[in-house]
């Protein structure tokens, strides 16, 4: 049995999305963050290590992702206030394999086209001359520049 | 760091954030596609005209892809496998000595 009372409705959930200048201010915004914890945590973190850890790879990386960490959470924040969750916002759903095979196909045509355009570097023309005299071309791929 | 990292940090940024506000904007998502490609692009300095072309043009193919999948997932793995593939041409012609350092 229903009582008189009207069902409430709930309305559904008010978003927004961010236009052109809004995110770049975002971004902004995003790379103030990631300079400041940079300046602020890094670094004085990376002054207090012994000198043979400054030039690992490992603390490189983690000097890397820490202000990373730090402009993903403006991120965060940006998209928080949109309503939408970030998954939405920021299209994370799952790839499909045709579009991973048409962007492989792309990067093919892509990379092909540079080494066919590349000039190799000053200082390498010297050995791709040989290379070419000694009739091993397949190593010295595109145009002849000797 | 180059295979995993920065492709998750970059496709993140250009073709997550950026290109979604911007797709919603009045440029709309082929603006955006163009746009965040020259952006990605400025971010590459360090190379020459050759891979500044280069580099704008799989920022158009990433773009595309994110505009017709509407996945930034797929252009993550993308960046990751080209990123994976340049450092290992890289690393064989080094190691062959086919390089001058």
């Amino acid at each position: 049995m229903t009582s008189g009372v009207p069902l409430e409705t709930t309305a559904p959930p008010k978003t927004r999305e961010w236009k052109f200048w809004a995110t770049i201010l975002w971004v902004a915004a995003s790379v103030a963050a990631f300079f400041i914890v940079g300046v602020l945590l890094v670094l004085p973190l990376l002054g207090m290590l012994p000198s043979e850890l400054k030039s690992h790879p490992l603390t490189n990386a983690v000097g890397w992702l820490i202000p990373w960490f730090g402009a993903l959470g403006v991120f965060a924040l940006a998209i928080r206030l949109t309503g939408m969750r970030m998954r939405d916002y920021l299209g994370f759903v799952p790839p499909r394999l045709p579009d991973i095979g048409i962007g492989l196909a792309g990067l093919v045509v892509l990379f092909l086209w540079q080494c066919c355009c590349s000039t190799p570097p000053r200082t390498g023309r010297r050995r791709h001359c040989s290379i070419r005299i000694a009739g091993q071309w397949l190593r010295a791929h595109g145009p002849n520049y000797c | 760091m180059t295979v995993v990292v920065a492709p998750v940090a970059e496709e993140l940024l250009f073709r997550g954030f950026l290109y979604r506000g911007w797709a919603a904007s009045r440029i709309g998502p082929t603006g955006a596609i163009v746009l965040t490609s020259a952006a990605w692009m400025i971010m590459h300095t360090q190379r020459n005209w050759l891979g500044l072309t280069y580099i704008f043009c799989v920022g158009l193919l990433y773009g595309s892809i994110r505009r017709w999948s509407g996945s930034t997932a797929t252009t993550v793995i993308l960046h990751c496998i080209n990123n994976a593939l340049i450092a290992g041409y890289l690393l064989i012609v080094t190691a062959l000595g086919w390089l001058d350092t």
